[in-house]
């Protein structure tokens, strides 16, 4: 192992945690806004820096500092080491589970150096995801049972409930999967679903599995404890469930780590059945061997959608004068500026694309970044999914949460399976 | 379980009766409900600018005639204070928020005058009984102010003389601006 190894492996380690870090703001911002516009109200937008306000964006900036200078409040007779350990549970899980995930695939150079996409690439993969994030669970028990609060107690009781619950039909649905692909590492996984079948179908699980991934999806909710399946901190009820006596950023470890779990949730649903970092119709070698023509296209397009913005940041700019009365009326003039700077820097860049012949180590390079970029689009869709099915459903009674998980999820999902090995059988 | 919850006469009993199977898979309402939200989203993405919201510092509602706002004290011709510390405000106050400290007045018409007239704003509850009882029509509550903040306690005790500078609003028009 060289130097040049252990730096690329801390890279690839900051790097997927920081993919984690910095998306749960944006996911914050997106539980708001897209609440609002369902809601058909204009949610946050007041914060700014500068004159920047990017659609309310600084409001979650804004709630991380209140959070931090909050009174840090402990209720009398809480267990001390337990109630400041439970945040950092579920925070640190989802940090550590998303360490399988491959992000993109496996990087060859052209003088044979590897830069592989997962963190830990360990072969148990998908159990080891399940083994980790089942232990969850705890954080909620011990934030429940630590504060001393009928409520909180309660809370961390349906958690736990439905947890174990949901656990057993979300693997079993995994378990079709395991057997479609004959591998439970999740980059083999990706990897066999790179491709199409029939010249335009992707080759992605969804089409094999439709059912155990409607099953995952659901239990997945359930898992992250998100609505429709938030008994935990059903707030008509609970008060706030497990985290009712948190607060300051203790209670903002819990939130983040909701959203931190709904991005694991959503990078391993799109990893087993979305065809993971797969970019549709363009498999890894059509990437690298075109690296220059996709490059010179996506820098035209940042070049066309930069003028675009330009011209409509301005029109938003001579049309918003007035409205706020300071200086954040000046904001779609500097998004011109910002959108017209990157579109010339587009085309300069172009330029040069022309011009030269890029070098050979960029090819896998690019391949790799576009895979990542891929697979964070994906992932953002399905937690707008998340976000956008809480802000539709009603909450689930507990009966029916209990009905639907035991009579319905885990019979679909035993008879999946048996499907699953008949067809295989069979078509062997 | 019969007949143990009697319902009114005029109540009506809705049907929860779960018919087809698309309702008892859940599935198929799921669509469609988050059909509807997203065509929300998608209507206030691309174009629905009229909001229902106002936007409410810079946006105000218009507030109803009649409207119970931050009381004032009205003036006679020459700016003394008409009310006479008769007290009966501050009897008829419930929330017991009118502190008046009357004097003698020099003007031989006037037999007393409040040589204090404090009113409390955090306890009081703003019920107008006080502009009920006046009966010189000194306090009236047609400011229209209704956003009382302030940083610290002390300055929710309003004296006589801030209560003479509130103008009086009786048809406020305050004007709704909806979003651009």
């Amino acid at each position: 192992m060289t130097a040049l190894d252990v730096l690329i492996y801390i890279l690839r380690g900051l790097l997927v945690v920081l993919v984690v870090l910095q998306i749960v703001p944006l996911l914050i911002w997106l539980e708001r806004k897209g609440s609002a516009y369902i809601q058909d109200r204009p949610g946050p937008e007041r914060a700014h820096v500068g004159p920047l306000r990017l659609a309310g964006l600084f409001h979650v900036l804004a709630d991380a500092i209140k959070l931090f200078s909050k009174e840090d409040f402990m209720p009398a007779g809480a267990n001390k080491f337990f109630y400041y350990l439970a945040p950092m549970i579920p925070v640190g899980i989802a940090l550590i589970t998303v360490a399988v995930v491959p992000f993109w695939h496996t990087m060859v150079f052209p003088n044979g150096y590897t830069v592989i996409g997962q963190v830990l690439a360990i072969d148990p993969g998908i159990l080891w995801f399940f083994a980790i994030v089942s232990l969850t669970v705890y954080g909620v028990i011990f934030a429940g049972w630590s504060s001393n609060s009928k409520f909180s107690l309660l809370g961390a009781m349906r958690a736990s409930a439905a947890s174990l619950s949901y656990e057993i039909p979300m693997v079993l649905a995994a378990i079709s999967a395991i057997m479609t692909y004959g591998s439970v590492n999740l980059a083999h996984i990706a990897d066999a679903q790179t491709g199409v079948w029939w010249g335009f179908l992707p080759r992605w699980g969804v089409f094999v599995q439709p059912l155990a991934a409607l099953i995952f999806l659901v239990t997945s909710f359930a898992e992250t404890n998100r609505v429709p399946f938030d008994l935990a901190e059903a707030e008509s009820e609970l008060v706030a469930g497990y985290h009712t006596e948190y607060s300051s950023m203790k209670w903002g470890m819990f939130m983040f780590a909701e959203y931190a779990a709904m991005i694991v949730s959503t990078a391993v649903f799109t990893t087993l059945w979305f065809g993971g970092y797969n970019v549709p119709w363009l498999d890894t070698a059509a990437l690298i061997a075109h690296a220059q023509y996709w490059t010179e296209w996506l820098l035209g397009i940042t070049f066309v959608v930069g003028l675009v913005g330009f011209a409509v940041n301005l029109n938003h700019f001579a049309a918003g004068v007035g409205r706020w009365r300071d200086i954040r009326d000046y904001e779609g003039l500097v998004l011109a500026m910002g959108a017209i700077g990157t579109a010339a820097v587009a085309l300069l860049l172009l330029f040069l694309c022309f011009a030269f012949h890029l070098p050979d180590w960029y090819g896998p390079l690019f391949a790799g970044f576009i895979q990542l970029q891929m697979f964070i689009v994906k992932v953002l869709f399905f937690c707008w999914v998340f976000v956008w099915v809480r802000w539709t459903l009603p909450r689930f009674r507990y009966d029916q949460l209990m009905n639907l998980g035991w009579k319905s999820l885990l019979p679909l999902a035993l008879a999946n399976i048996l499907l699953t090995g008949i067809l295989i059988t069979v078509l062997k | 379980m019969k007949n143990v919850v009697q319902n009114p006469p005029e109540a009506q009993t809705v049907s929860r009766q779960i018919n087809t199977l698309g309702e008892t898979v859940y599935l198929v309402e799921i669509v469609k409900g988050l059909g509807i939200t997203v065509g929300h989203v998608l209507k206030n993405l691309f174009g629905y600018k009229p909001r229902m919201t106002v936007g409410y510092p810079e946006q105000k509602r218009a507030i109803p005639e009649g409207y119970r706002g931050k009381h004032r004290l009205t003036t006679r011709e020459d700016g003394s204070t008409k009310c006479v510390a008769c007290m009966m405000c501050a009897t008829a106050c419930p929330a017991e928020c009118i502190h008046i400290v009357p004097t003698e007045s020099e003007n031989p018409d006037i037999e007393r005058y409040p040589a204090r007239f404090d009113i409390d704003l955090l306890e009081c509850v703003f019920c107008g009984l006080c502009v009920e009882a006046c009966p010189v029509d000194a306090i009236r509550m047609d400011s229209g102010v209704y956003s009382l903040t302030a940083f610290d306690r002390e300055s929710f005790m309003v004296t006589k003389e801030e209560l003479m500078q509130i103008k009086g609003n009786p048809h406020p028009e305050g004007k709704v601006v909806l979003d651009q």
